[in-house]
This record gives structure tokens, C-alpha cells and sequence, in this order.
């Protein structure tokens, strides 16, 4: 590990890498900062840029983006009282408060530090954590990689909402969409209705651009009343400082914080939104000045900006080691990390050894880039806010249709994102969830070769899943994955 | 429900069978169609015991909004068909001014700062990542 740490060190310094690291944390702060505008999006727009780089730098970027769209979130959060991204709704409730008492720089400076934290000691637990976790692989074979797959898969049930079974039909959908083209096993053409541009599947980058920004324009249109107005932002008093004193009265909130972030983001399913929320919880039932609380706490802030950059970290353990990714953002990620040639396994840390030590150290240092950013921006960030929706609208078409368009020189991929995106939009207004179709998309080839190269092995007998300890371990995890997402809807439906 | 049996009638003639074996390639997409076919009966059920003691919530005044969508959407559509003809910066500089009309934009520098983005977007794919646009 340590002459990894060491080469990784070395090569996450070239200029490429480091000047690709800050390129993508200032476009996930300008993404997250912008309320409309998301993290996923970001990666899934920019991921088609990354096929120029090499492997290392391309994935540094995205990494750049997922953490600095993280912190971005509470720059709109604090000064116009809407979160950029869901990881920074607990940041509003202290953030905004903080900022109408005339003291907006102070708060961007806390969710600034705290999310520097929390960022740079999830990356290294990140970094000791994924080797011996990805060693463990080495054990797997069909059964296990299958039963995994399905655990991942049963994340749908975590992701789906309020309805489950439109969750779990939505990812049906997306195993059948990854069926689309030649079967890796037995070389037969499926569902390719004779199209050549279908022969090998459905592209993966158009499909990601359709559900994500194109059906957002479409929502958007949907609801074009609410692009003429808009919020006003809090003014920034340039003379109001934040003293050091009142920062580090919080840091055992914000330790605490970081904690739970990391545990949090490393449980599939779950997300930012719910660490930050429960470590705001955890930092006012500590508290010694609990009334503080919703009023401009400082704790407040730091607790919530702590734990959602700490997810970073704790969801790419699972995604890098596994394959298992928590959410949709690692979803792309993964898929991102695949189109790459890193397949998450035993053997990633042993072939890409350079490459994945390149990306972790490199997380540490986007991580502490953040901060040099975060301070020398602070007032263009501001102004980033004030960009209107609608405006946005035409920008971001240009840039999908480029994108999509890239990734092989060819307008049929163009046609495949607008119907992925005409999909994800009529699957919102019907009700059913977008990130379960992802999720079958990326996991369907993985679980569908091992299912059947399992059953091959054992002659067709199931058996073989119950047979083998961590197939069992597997099937335990996702039982248990699927009561306890069916015991939280059913609690919160008893809350509605 | 409709694409679940769609997709299993489609089966036999979308994905060759060359194997005696069962475990085909026809294996997963029955049973992951007959998985979306069963879910979609149960939600089928669940939904018209819903509609009998719920009103429906699909209201009139969704109505103008989604033509706006739709508008946008084949929009969308002919802008695909036009692309490779009349090149990108023309079709992508005619959608998005269609875009900005759709959602009632009035004022006229949206117009020109997204057409301006538009060149500077096709300038950027052309130049350095090699990108040669239709």
C-alpha cells in the first residue's frame, strides 16, 4: 500500500492531473451553487469530455466535480435561502438565518472549512479502507458477484420513494434496456430490431444525458411559470469576518459530523441529504446553546456541510471496492470508472494499481483545492446565483447535443438521449423513479453473466446461492436492505 | 403492463435461440419480463382500488403545460432529423431561440447570449477535443 500511496502521490502532481482536478471542482461548485442545476448533472454532462483525457485524469475531474458540487449546494443555500443540490438542505435552516443577520461571508466561510473537513478525512479513510475491502473480492465467483448484483439492485427499494413497486418496475425496465444489443455469453443479438447503431447496446453516456438533463429542460418547460421569478440573494457585508474562535467552538460538532457523513455515504441508498440532516440533529441535541439552532447557528452549519461533503468519501468505498454504487451520482461514477477499464474487484488495486492510488490520493488534495477555491471565489460565487433558469435552458441543450454527440460521431445517439429523456420525463409525471432505471442499466449485465454462468457451474440447481458463505451474506444484506427501505416508507406514510 | 407483454411477444422474434441449453439468452429477458408483468398487474390493481375511494389527481390545469412539453419534446425530435442536414450551430441555434419562445421569454439579449454560447460551444468541440459536429 505504501509504495502505491507514494507513486500515486507522485503522478497525481502532474500538471494535467492537478490543473483537470481544479477545472472539475470549480465546475461541480458553479453546478451545485446553481439551484436547477445538479451534481449528477455536471458529471453527466462533462463525462463525455473525460474520453480525451487519460484514464487518471478523467476520473480525478469527475471526482473534482462530485466534491465540489457537495459544497456548492450551501452557497445558495446561505445567500438566497434555496439549497443548489438536496445534500445542503439542513445547511439553509442556520445558513440563511446566519446570512439575513449580515453575516453571509462568515457562513459561506463555515460551510467552506467544515465541508473541508469533512471532505479530506472521508478521502482518507477512503484511501485505507478501499484496498483491504477490494482484497476481499478475491473470494468471489458467480454466486457471490451475482448475489452482489442483486444486493445492488435491491438498492432500488432505498431510492424508489414513496412506491416501491413502481421502483422495482422501473428497474426491470433498465436490465431489459442493458439486454439491448449482443449478449456477452452466447453472441446473439437482442432487441436490436435489425438497427445497426443497436448492435452493441445502447450507448451509456446519451442514455445518462437523456434522463437526467434533458428531461430536466422538460420539467422545466413543464413548470415555465416559476423560470420568470426569482428569489432575491442576501447582500454580502465584505467587512464581516469570521473569528476563529467562534469556528472552533464547533469542531466537535463538526468531527461528529463527519463521522456519521462517512458510515452514511457508505450504506447504499442512502445519500448527502439524509447525513447532513441527522448530524444537524445529532449536533443540536449536543449542543450547549440548542436555541441557537434555526437561528444562525454556526454549529448548525458546520454539522450539516461536515457530514454531506464526508459522504463523498464513505459512498466511493462501496462503488470502487464492490461496484455497489449508493446512489445515482456514483451510479454515474461507476459507470464512469467501467467505460474506463477499472472494473470494481480483487484485481483493480493489483492491475490499476498506479491508476486507483493516482485517484485516491488525488480526492485528498481536490479536497484541499477546495479550500484555496472556496476562499479566492467567494465573491464570483455569489454572483453565480443570480444566473436565471431560463437562460440556462439553451446553454445546457447546446452542451447535452455536443456531448451526446461525441461520444461516437453520431446523431443517432443525439435521437437516443431526446427518448430517454421523453422517458424520464413521463416516468416523473407518472410517478415513477428514475435512479431504480439507472441502476438496472449498469447492474442488469453484471447480475444476468454471473446468474448464468452460476447456474452453469451447479447444472441449473439454485442451490449454489445458498450453498456458498458469502453469496449467503449477500442475500442477508439485501433482505435486510429491502425491510428496512419497506419499514421507513411505511413509517413515513404513517408520518403523511 | 402493455410493454411487458409487448416485450414477451417480442422475445421469439428479437433474440435467436442457438443453444440446446436452458439457461439461453433468452433466459434473463423472460424471467425479467415476467417480473415487470407481475409488478405491473399488482400496481395495476393497487391503482384502480386507489381510483375507487381517491378523485383523480391528474387535473385540468396540467393540460397547458404539458402541450408546452410536448411542443418542446418534438421539438427535440425534428431537431434530430435536421441536424446532420443543416449542420449544428444553425439547428442548435434555432432550437434553443424555440426553446427560450416556448418558455415565453421576451427578453432579447437571452436570445443572443444563447446563440453566442451556441458558436462558442461548437467552436470549443471542434478545437480542442476534436470533435468534428455535424
Amino acid at each position: 500500500m505504501f509504495e502505491g500511496i507514494v507513486v500515486g502521490l507522485g503522478q497525481m502532481g502532474s500538471l494535467t492531473n492537478l490543473l483537470f482536478m481544479n477545472v472539475g471542482l470549480l465546475i461541480g461548485i458553479i453546478f451545485g451553487a446553481i439551484p436547477g442545476l445538479t451534481v449528477l448533472l455536471a458529471i453527466v454532462l462533462f463525462l463525455p469530455l473525460t474520453f480525451g483525457l487519460s484514464d487518471t485524469t478523467g476520473i480525478l475531474m469527475l471526482i473534482g466535480i462530485y466534491c465540489g458540487g457537495s459544497y456548492g449546494g450551501s452557497i445558495s443555500a446561505i445567500l438566497i435561502n434555496t439549497p443548489g443540490t438536496p445534500n445542503a438542505a439542513a445547511t439553509v435552516i442556520d445558513g440563511y438565518a446566519l446570512a439575513k443577520k449580515g453575516r453571509a461571508k462568515s457562513a459561506l466561510m463555515v460551510a467552506l472549512y467544515a465541508s473541508v473537513f469533512g471532505g479530506v478525512v472521508s478521502a482518507i479513510v477512503l484511501l485505507f479502507a478501499a484496498p483491504p475491502i477490494a482484497k476481499v473480492t478475491r473470494f468471489f465467483g458467480p454466486a457471490e458477484y451475482f448475489t452482489l448484483a442483486v444486493f445492488g439492485i435491491s438498492i432500488i427499494a432505498g431510492v424508489s420513494g414513496k412506491n416501491m413497486l413502481k421502483g422495482i418496475m422501473a428497474g426491470c425496465l433498465g436490465i431489459l434496456i442493458s439486454m439491448v444489443g449482443q449478449d456477452a455469453t452466447t453472441g446473439v443479438f437482442r432487441f436490436s430490431f435489425d438497427i445497426i447503431d443497436l448492435a452493441a447496446g445502447v450507448e451509456f453516456v446519451p442514455v445518462l444525458i437523456g434522463l437526467f438533463a434533458i428531461s430536466e429542460l422538460l420539467a422545466k418547460t413543464s413548470d415555465y411559470k416559476k423560470l420568470h421569478t426569482m428569489s432575491s440573494a442576501v447582500r454580502m457585508d465584505h467587512n464581516d469576518h469570521l473569528h476563529i474562535k467562534e469556528f472552533l467552538s464547533a469542531w466537535k460538532a463538526i468531527v461528529r459530523s463527519t463521522f456519521i457523513g462517512i458510515v452514511i455515504g457508505a450504506i447504499p441508498g442512502t445519500g448527502g441529504g439524509i447525513a447532513s440532516f441527522l448530524s444537524y440533529n445529532e449536533a443540536k441535541r449536543k449542543s450547549k446553546h440548542p436555541e441557537e439552532f434555526g437561528n444562525g447557528s454556526i454549529e448548525g452549519i458546520a454539522a450539516a456541510e461536515a457530514a454531506n461533503n464526508a459522504v463523498t468519501g464513505g459512498a466511493l468505498i462501496p462503488t470502487m471496492t464492490l461496484g455497489v454504487p449508493g446512489e445515482a451520482v456514483t451510479a454515474v461514477m461507476l459507470g464512469a470508472l467501467m467505460m474506463n477499464g477499472l472494473i470494481p474487484g480483487s484485481r483493480i488495486f493489483i492491475e490499476h494499481r498506479d491508476v486507483m492510488y493516482t485517484i485516491l490520493i488525488g480526492t485528498i488534495f481536490i479536497n484541499l483545492f477546495m479550500l484555496v477555491q472556496g476562499k479566492a471565489l467567494i465573491r464570483v460565487f455569489s454572483l453565480i446565483t443570480k444566473i436565471p433558469d431560463s437562460l440556462l435552458m439553451p446553454i445546457l441543450f447546446a452542451l447535452c447535443v455536443a456531448g451526446a454527440y461525441a461520444v461516437s460521431n453520431s446523431v443517432f445517439n443525439v435521437f437516443i438521449m431526446f427518448i430517454f429523456g421523453g422517458l424520464a420525463f413521463a416516468m416523473h409525471y407518472f410517478g415513477y423513479p428514475v435512479v431504480p432505471l439507472l441502476l438496472g442499466i449498469i447492474l442488469g449485465p453484471m447480475a444476468e453473466s454471473n446468474l448464468k454462468r452460476a447456474l452453469v457451474i451447479s447444472d441449473g440447481s439454485p442451490l449454489i446461492f445458498v450453498t456458498r458463505p458469502i453469496s449467503v451474506v449477500f442475500i442477508l444484506l439485501t433482505v435486510l436492505s429491502v425491510y428496512a427501505s419497506i419499514r421507513s416508507s411505511m413509517v413515513k406514510k404513517q408520518e403523511d | 403492463m402493455v410493454l411487458s407483454v409487448a416485450v414477451w411477444f417480442l422475445i421469439p422474434s428479437q433474440i435467436e435461440v442457438i443453444t440446446d441449453s436452458r439457461i439461453n439468452a433468452r433466459f434473463v429477458p423472460k424471467i425479467i419480463t415476467l417480473t415487470l408483468m407481475a409488478f405491473s398487474a399488482i400496481n395495476l390493481v393497487r391503482a384502480i382500488l386507489s381510483q375507487r375511494t381517491a378523485p383523480d389527481s391528474h387535473g385540468s390545469t396540467k393540460k397547458m403545460d404539458s402541450m408546452r412539453v410536448l411542443i418542446l419534446f418534438v421539438t427535440f425530435v425534428v431537431y434530430s432529423l435536421l441536424l446532420e442536414f443543416i449542420g449544428f450551430e444553425i439547428a442548435t441555434i434555432l432550437a434553443g431561440c424555440g426553446m427560450l419562445a416556448i418558455i415565453r421569454i421576451k427578453k432579447w439579449h437571452y436570445y443572443v447570449i444563447s446563440t453566442v454560447f451556441v458558436v462558442l460551444v461548437g467552436f470549443l468541440f471542434r478545437t480542442f477535443f476534436y470533435v468534428q459536429l455535424p
